[in-house]
């Protein structure tokens, strides 16, 4: 009787497996503002437009994270890319980082199905954190707009994403 | 309708045709941005340009956001005398990128002129089989809550934003005589 049991189990076991990693990403010691959006605060307090912005370099980060017990259990529960930010903003002689890019994807370990039945079969994710590097232009260095608008419509296209006044105004 | 009847060979075959139908799938992908979004998306303390981070207490809507990319696959078989017929199936979830968009213009109310704090980013992807089905998921959650009022530059560089309907009007309307 315990031997089929036994048998049974393996049977289960053997018929099943999983593998995979997750984990927490912090930000939470970035000395700069890190937005998933086109736009961030500027030094004035108010969102900056993509005229007052330059893009001074990429941000590209690539990590693992693993997991065992068929993923239940993460290795690495937080994953803290701070320092890495951090860095790459520094070296970049940036002020911020926008339209920022979170991607997971499969790795290898998880592909070996067979061993993925083992408990202690690692698994793991690819994470990649992508961005772009900015640096507030001084409103003194924007250009100037070179001809007056002359309809509202015109007038409100300063931010890319404002819908015109014109379209707001009662009939 | 006879009962279909599976040996330990054929089984070990249903799993790895599960698994060959799910090998090109190991390149996907999940992936969040917020590239429609016409205000900051913070996942960090820090707000503005040149500031400090700041400890957000504001308590505004919330939101839960899940980007999945999931494949699944499964095999069935069923023999009839000297015929065994084999049935594979796949099928495949992809939540698109807009709907981090979406999500978060849904939780400001349609609000243009607020901060959204992004307060957890989990990721996971994992992979994984039980007898003759197979499935490979990859996911990108984002966990955050609608912060304070901004002041969005549409507001300085357009006058009439800050005109009432009422002054519109002209102070001494011109009479018709007639």
């Amino acid at each position: 009787m315990k031997t089929l049991i036994l048998t049974a189990l393996a049977a289960i076991a053997l018929s099943s497996g999983c593998a995979g990693g997750r984990s927490n990403l912090r930000f939470d010691d970035t000395r700069y503002p890190v937005s998933l959006s086109p736009t961030v605060l500027g030094s004035d307090g108010m969102v900056l437009v993509p005229a007052r912005r330059e893009i001074v370099g990429k941000l590209e980060i690539e990590t693992k994270v693993y997991g065992l017990l068929w993923a239940a259990v993460p290795l690495t529960p937080n994953k803290n890319l701070s320092d890495q930010v951090n860095d790459q903003i520094e070296r970049a002689g940036g002020q911020a980082v926008v339209n920022l890019r979170v991607t997971s994807r499969q790795c290898g370990l998880n592909s070996a199905w067979v061993l993925s039945t083992v408990p202690l079969w690692p698994g793991c994710s690819r994470v990649f954190v992508q961005g772009e590097i900015i640096r507030e232009r001084p409103a003194e260095l924007v250009p100037a707009p070179q001809a007056e608008p002359t309809t509202d419509a015109q007038a409100s296209l300063a931010h890319p994403m404002a819908v015109p006044a014109g379209f707001r105004s009662a009939p | 309708m006879p009962k279909p009847h599976r040996t330990l060979p054929s089984r070990l075959a249903l799993v790895g045709a599960a698994a060959l139908s799910l090998t090109p799938a190991c390149a996907f992908e999940s992936v969040a941005t917020a590239n429609r979004v016409p205000v900051p998306v913070l996942v960090g303390p820090v707000e503005q340009i040149g500031g400090s981070a700041v400890a957000d207490r504001s308590d505004g809507p919330e939101f839960d956001i899940k980007v999945d990319r999931t494949v699944t696959a499964s095999s069935s078989s069923q023999t009839s005398g000297n015929v065994t017929v084999t049935t594979t199936s796949a099928s495949s979830l992809v939540t698109g990128a807009g709907v981090v968009d979406a999500k978060v213009r849904l939780a400001a109310n349609g609000a243009k002129d607020r901060l959204v704090h992004v307060d957890r980013v989990r990721v996971n992807s994992y992979s994984g089989f039980f007898y003759s089905a197979a499935w490979i998921t990859s996911r990108v959650r984002l966990r955050g809550h609608v912060g304070r009022g901004v002041t969005m530059p549409s507001a300085a560089v357009t006058p009439d934003a800050t005109a009432t309907p009422d002054a519109a009007a002209p102070a001494n309307p011109v009479v018709n005589p007639l």
